[in-house]
C-alpha cells in the first residue's frame, strides 16, 4: 500500500538512483552489474503497473513533494510545491516507457556483450528513463523543462555512443543544438506563463488560463518545441542522423522519448490550454499528413537500414498527429468520431513503439551478424537466420498496417474517423501505409532473400532473440485482441486526456 | 469480454479474420497437395527480367523501384536538396515552423 502511495515519485527516483549506483556496481563484476540494472528496470516496471492499476481503480493520483501528506496539494488554495499528477493517460505512457526500457536493456545484454563501456551505457539509459518518466508524470511546467533537459543530455550522449565514428559525434552535436533551442523555447514559454499567473502547476494554470495573446505565444513555443522533439515535419531532419548513428537499442529509446514528447504535446493542447481551437487541430492534421508523405517517400530511396527505419518513424509520428489533430477538429467532448480519432492516435503510440521498436532491434540483429547497414551489400540472411526473418516480417506487417497485426487496428480507427470529416486526408494516410509496405518489401528482399552469402553468419545471443520475441508476442496479442486494449487502456486514457476538469480537480 | 473493435463507423473482428485466413490456407494446401507429384525443382525456367539475363547476385536495393524514383525525379531532387545535413538549415526549418504557427494561431 505504501509502495502504491509513493509510486509516482519512486518511478522517477528509483531509476535515477539506479543510474548513479550502476558505475559503482560495475566495479565489482559485469554479472552483478547486469543483474542490478535488470532489477532496477523490473522494479520500475512493477511500480508503473501498480500505479496504472491504482489509477484505473481509484482515479487520479497526485503526489506533492515536500508536503506532510502527498495529497496536500494546495494548502493555501494555491499549489506552491512540485506536484506529480497521474491519470489514466500518463499512467499508460509510463507503463509503455518502463516496459520498453526493460526490453531494450535485456536485448543489450547480448547485443553489447563485447563493449567495454557498458557501465556508461546503462547509466545513460537509466538517466534517459528517469527523464522520460519525469516528463510523463510531472504536473509542473518548470519540472517539465528540467526533465526535458535530462532527456536531451542523456540522449545526446547515447547517440554519440560509437565515439570513434565521426558521424555519431556529428549526429549527437546536431541533436544537442536542436534540443537546446527547443528547451530554451520551453523555458521562455514557462516564463511567459509564470509572469502572468504566478503559477507553475499545470492544473492551476489550466484553471486560470485566459487565452491572452501572451498565452497563445507561449502555446506556440511549447507546441513547436515538442513537435521538434517528436520529429514532425518540417522539424524532422535530426531524426535520420540520430537514429541512423545510434546503436539499435538506443534508437528504440530515442523513438520512445519522441512518443513521450508527443504525449506532452497533447497534454499541453488538451489540458493546459484547453479549450484548444479547431484551427490547431487542422495544423496538427496537416503536419501529420505531411510527415506521412515525406517520411515514406524519403524512406523509399534510403539504402542505409537505420536511416530508412528513421524516416518510417517520421511517417508513423504523422499517423498519430493525423488522428489526434482530426479528433481535435471534431470536438472529442461532443463527437464520437472525434473521440475515436484521438483513440486511434493514442492507440498508435503503443503500436508505433512496438512495431518500429521491433524493426530497430531486428536491424540491430542484422548489424550484429553482418556488420553492415548498407542494404546494397546484404542478402540471403533468411537462409541462415529464419527466426530473425520471421520477426522482421511480423514487424513489417505490423508497421504497414496489415491485418491481423496491431498496426491495422489503430490505423483503421484513424482512417475511418478521419474519412468522416475529410476523405482526402484519410486517402493520403492510406497511400502512406501502402508505400510503407513497399518500402519494407524492399528491405526484406534486400536482407533476407537472394543468394546465400558464401561465409556463414554467427548465432544471435538468446537475450537478443528474447527481447525481439517479447515485442513479437505483444504485437500478435494486441493485434488479435485490440478491443480489450481499447476498452481497458485506450478509452480511459483518452477520457483522462480530453476531460481537463478532472485533471484540474485533482490538484485544486 | 468484447473481442469486436467498434471504430464508430465500422467494426473489426480479428478472430474472424484469422479463422478465414486459416480456411484459405487449408484450401490452398488441398489444391497444392493435388498437384503434379513428379515436378522437380529447377525446371520452372529462368526468372523473367525485362528480357535481360538476370543478375547472378540478385538485384541491389538501390535499383528496386527504379521506375518509381525516375518518375518522381523532380520531387526527389527537390527533397534531397532540402535535406542538406547542415545544422543551420535544421534550425531555420524549426524557426519557420514556429513563425507559421505563430501567424496561424496567435495573430
Amino acid at each position: 500500500m505504501i509502495l502504491v502511495e509513493h509510486a509516482a515519485i519512486l518511478l522517477i527516483a528509483f531509476p535515477l538512483l539506479g543510474a548513479f549506483i550502476t558505475p559503482i556496481v560495475g566495479r565489482v563484476n559485469s554479472l552483478f552489474r547486469d543483474t542490478w540494472v535488470i532489477t532496477v528496470l523490473a522494479f520500475t516496471e512493477l511500480l508503473a503497473v501498480l500505479l496504472g492499476y491504482d489509477v484505473l481503480q481509484n482515479g487520479i493520483s497526485v503526489y506533492t513533494l515536500g508536503a506532510r501528506l502527498p495529497a496536500l496539494t494546495s494548502p493555501s488554495g494555491i499549489p506552491v510545491r512540485i506536484i506529480l499528477e497521474v491519470d489514466a493517460m500518463n499512467a499508460f505512457i509510463s507503463v509503455i516507457v518502463s516496459s520498453i526500457a526493460l526490453v531494450v536493456v535485456w536485448y543489450c545484454l547480448g547485443f553489447m556483450n563485447q563493449s567495454r563501456v557498458l557501465d556508461k551505457l546503462y547509466t545513460l539509459i537509466l538517466l534517459l528513463l528517469t527523464g522520460m518518466l519525469g516528463l510523463t508524470l510531472t504536473g509542473d511546467l518548470f519540472n517539465l523543462f528540467v526533465f526535458l533537459e535530462v532527456v536531451s543530455i542523456s540522449s545526446a550522449a547515447l547517440i554519440a555512443f560509437y565515439v570513434h565514428r565521426g558521424e555519431s559525434l556529428e549526429a549527437a552535436f546536431k541533436y544537442m543544438v536542436l534540443s537546446s533551442i527547443g528547451a530554451l523555447m520551453v523555458l521562455f514559454a514557462v516564463a511567459l506563463i509564470y509572469g502572468q499567473y504566478n503559477l507553475l502547476s499545470m492544473a492551476a494554470v489550466a484553471d486560470k488560463i485566459q487565452n491572452t495573446f501572451l498565452d497563445e505565444v507561449a502555446m506556440v513555443l511549447l507546441i513547436s518545441a515538442f513537435l521538434l522533439k517528436a520529429g514532425s515535419v518540417p522539424a524532422h531532419m535530426w531524426k535520420p542522423d540520430a537514429y541512423g548513428e545510434a546503436p539499435a537499442p538506443v534508437a528504440v529509446l530515442l523513438l520512445t522519448s519522441a512518443l513521450v514528447c508527443l504525449y506532452v504535446l497533447f497534454r499541453i493542447i488538451f489540458t493546459v490550454f484547453n479549450p484548444a481551437t479547431p484551427l490547431l487541430g487542422w495544423v496538427l492534421a496537416i503536419l501529420g499528413v505531411s510527415s506521412i508523405f515525406l517520411g515514406v517517400s524519403m524512406a523509399l530511396i534510403q539504402n542505409n537500414l537505420s536511416r530508412l527505419i528513421a524516416y518510417s518513424a517520421i511517417a508513423e509520428i504523422g499517423f498519430i498527429l493525423l488522428g489526434t489533430g482530426s479528433g481535435l477538429i471534431e470536438a472529442p467532448y461532443l463527437s464520437m468520431v472525434g473521440f475515436n480519432a484521438i483513440s486511434g492516435g493514442v492507440f498508435h503510440i503503443l503500436n508505433d513503439v512496438l512495431d518500429l521498436g521491433l524493426l530497430f532491434l531486428a536491424a540491430g540483429a542484422v548489424f550484429y551478424l553482418t556488420g553492415e547497414r548498407d542494404l546494397n551489400r546484404m542478402g540471403g540472411l533468411g537462409h541462415t537466420q529464419p527466426l530473425l526473418a520471421v520477426f522482421f516480417l511480423v514487424g513489417i506487417f505490423a508497421v504497414s498496417g496489415l491485418p491481423p497485426f496491431n498496426g491495422f487496428a489503430s490505423k483503421m480507427m484513424i482512417y475511418e474517423s478521419v474519412y468522416v470529416f475529410n476523405p482526402l486526408l484519410a486517402i493520403i494516410g492510406i497511400l502512406g501505409s501502402i508505400l510503407m509496405l513497399a518500402v519494407f518489401v524492399k528491405v526484406f528482399f534486400s536482407i533476407f532473400l537472394g543468394v546465400s552469402p558464401a561465409k556463414g553468419h554467427g548465432k544471435l545471443p538468446k537475450s537478443m532473440l528474447a527481447g525481439m520475441g517479447v515485442l513479437v508476442l505483444l504485437i500478435i496479442l494486441i493485434g488479435l485482441f485490440p478491443a480489450l486494449v481499447v476498452d481497458y487502456l485506450i478509452s480511459p486514457a483518452v477520457n483522462a486526456l480530453i476531460n481537463s476538469q478532472n485533471y484540474i480537480g485533482g490538484v485544486l | 469480454m468484447n473481442f469486436v473493435l467498434d471504430t464508430g463507423v465500422g467494426f473489426w473482428n480479428p478472430l474472424v479474420f484469422v479463422a478465414g485466413l486459416l480456411l484459405v490456407l487449408l484450401v490452398s494446401y488441398l489444391i497444392w497437395s493435388r498437384g503434379e507429384k513428379g515436378c522437380q525443382r529447377g525446371v520452372q525456367g529462368e526468372a523473367f527480367f525485362s528480357g535481360d539475363p538476370a543478375p547472378r547476385d540478385g538485384v541491389r536495393a538501390q535499383d528496386l523501384y527504379w521506375g518509381f524514383m525516375e518518375t518522381f525525379k523532380v520531387y526527389y531532387e527537390w527533397m534531397v536538396n532540402l535535406h542538406t545535413g547542415v545544422i543551420n538549415d535544421y534550425v531555420a526549418w524549426f524557426i519557420a515552423l514556429m513563425a507559421v504557427l505563430l501567424i496561424l494561431v496567435a495573430l
